[in-house]
């Protein structure tokens, strides 16, 4: 007998052992599977111990519940219960196509959510109704730049998939709104109070989308480079015109005359 | 168990419901193909939205968009009379956005600022009646091939539904 065996037999005995001759007699040699011996019965006093949460009253309801069940379950002949389960299932299977029909009604009828299969150009008349009905310059500027993120994000995304002549239309639109009919030029229309609070976040995403688009530009085959390199340059002119504005302001801040400038703000 | 097959129901309609609200996106390749269909379209709306975010005055916004309402028109004609009547519903939809948000919704907004009896008034007037023609217009198409392309008929009520919010547009507010 080894101290491994000797260990299992005792793991394996439980209550009041009673240990075959050849562990006891390895347990009176063996000092370390004493101590093991001991631990062990610490344990099976210990368990005795633990405190047991009273749950008869949750067993006496469970056994009232469980009870109660047969009876009615008694009632019900077999044929019964296999129409019930027969019921259930087909009334799954109805809801189920129901709300197929019904996700597929609301797809494919001719109802507003079918606009929803060309993503992008939904997106762009959502900026164009908000264009017809902004009437303010700050207003027109978010919008804008909007639109310019909704290409930048469309056409990084079909940046493969789409043909060559699309993705340069692409990246002209993208330049046409960041252009000087588009955000460059209404972005000097905004007035000083404002600008900043609202052209600096509209500048961050400036440098993000050029960056992404650089980075395309990378990845994509040789045909499909210059649409993205347009896009980028596009991006850093609008980034550089609205900061050169910024920095307009920043320098009348610091004249004598600049609170005048600046609408009698600082 | 009484509550378990109302329960499940009740979820199952609530999750398509909630499917059908998420936007449908094409797999990438069908979204390419629909980019070079929909090319001319993305980039008219482009052009009018630069001249919109040009344009101070709501009666020249309603000349905007009626322009954008005629060019829409013709691509509604162009998908019936290739009987396409699916590209014509989704063009539609468009369509009735721009009549709605931005003819109607400039029509009273010009309505607010300009008093009766005036020359802006007529001015008001005429680019409703002009906008009103080009959606009767197109509404009779729609009536004519709905005859044959079931699928319009809905198309079409729907389009007359906005050409009344447009002729109401310019009405002086009730007292």
């Amino acid at each position: 007998m080894n101290c491994r065996l000797a260990c299992q037999r005792l793991l394996a005995t439980s209550g009041p052992r009673m240990l075959p001759d050849s562990v006891q007699h390895h347990l009176v040699q063996c000092e370390q599977c004493q101590r093991f011996k001991e631990q062990l019965d610490q344990i099976d006093k210990a368990v005795r111990r633990i405190p047991i949460p009273d749950s008869s009253i949750a067993k006496t309801a469970f056994l009232e519940r469980f009870l109660a069940e047969p009876t009615l379950v008694s009632r019900q002949t077999p044929r019964r219960m296999g129409w019930n389960w027969t019921l259930v299932t087909a009334t799954s299977a109805a809801v189920v196509l129901l709300g197929l029909f019904i996700t597929g009604w609301l797809r494919r009828g001719p109802t507003p959510a079918e606009a929803t299969s060309d993503v992008m150009l939904e997106q762009m008349i959502a900026h164009q109704l908000a264009l017809a009905s902004a009437d303010s310059v700050n207003r027109r500027v978010e919008i804008l730049a909007q639109m310019a993120e909704t290409l930048d994000e469309y056409t990084r995304q079909l940046a493969l998939v789409a043909e060559i002549n699309d993705l340069e239309s692409l990246s002209k639109l993208f330049v046409d709104v960041l252009g000087n009919k588009g955000l460059s030029g209404k972005a000097e229309l905004v007035p000083a109070l404002n600008r900043k609070a609202l052209l600096e976040p509209i500048v961050t995403n400036l440098v993000r989308m050029a960056a992404a688009q650089e980075e395309m530009a990378g990845h994509v085959p040789p045909n499909r480079i210059m649409a993205f390199r347009r896009m980028a340059t596009a991006a850093r002119e609008a980034r550089d015109a609205i900061r050169r504005k910024l920095q307009e302001d920043d320098v009348a801040r610091c004249s004598p005359d600049g609170l005048a400038v600046l609408g009698g703000k600082s | 168990m009484r509550w378990r097959v109302p329960l499940t129901t009740v979820l199952v309609m609530l999750a398509s419901l909630a499917g059908a609200q998420v936007p449908h996106r094409l797999p990438l390749a069908d979204q390419a193909r629909v980019l070079r269909e929909n090319m001319a379209l993305l980039q008219v709306t482009v052009a009018g939205s630069l001249e919109l975010a040009d344009q101070d005055n709501a009666l020249d916004r309603v000349d905007s968009c009626h322009r954008l309402i005629k060019f829409w028109a013709r691509e509604i004609e162009a998908a019936v009379r290739q009987g396409n009547p699916s590209r014509a519903s989704e063009m539609s939809t468009y369509l009735n956005k721009i009549a709605d948000g931005g003819v109607a919704s400039n029509l009273r907004a010009a309505r607010k600022l300009i008093p009766p009896s005036t020359p802006d008034e007529r001015l008001l007037l005429q680019r409703r009646d002009a906008a009103l023609h080009d959606l009767e217009v197109l509404e009779n198409v729609l009536a004519e091939f709905s005859r044959n392309q079931r699928e319009l008929r809905p198309v079409v009520g729907r389009l007359q539904a906005v050409r009344r919010i447009v002729a109401e547009a310019a009405d002086l507010p009730k007292p």
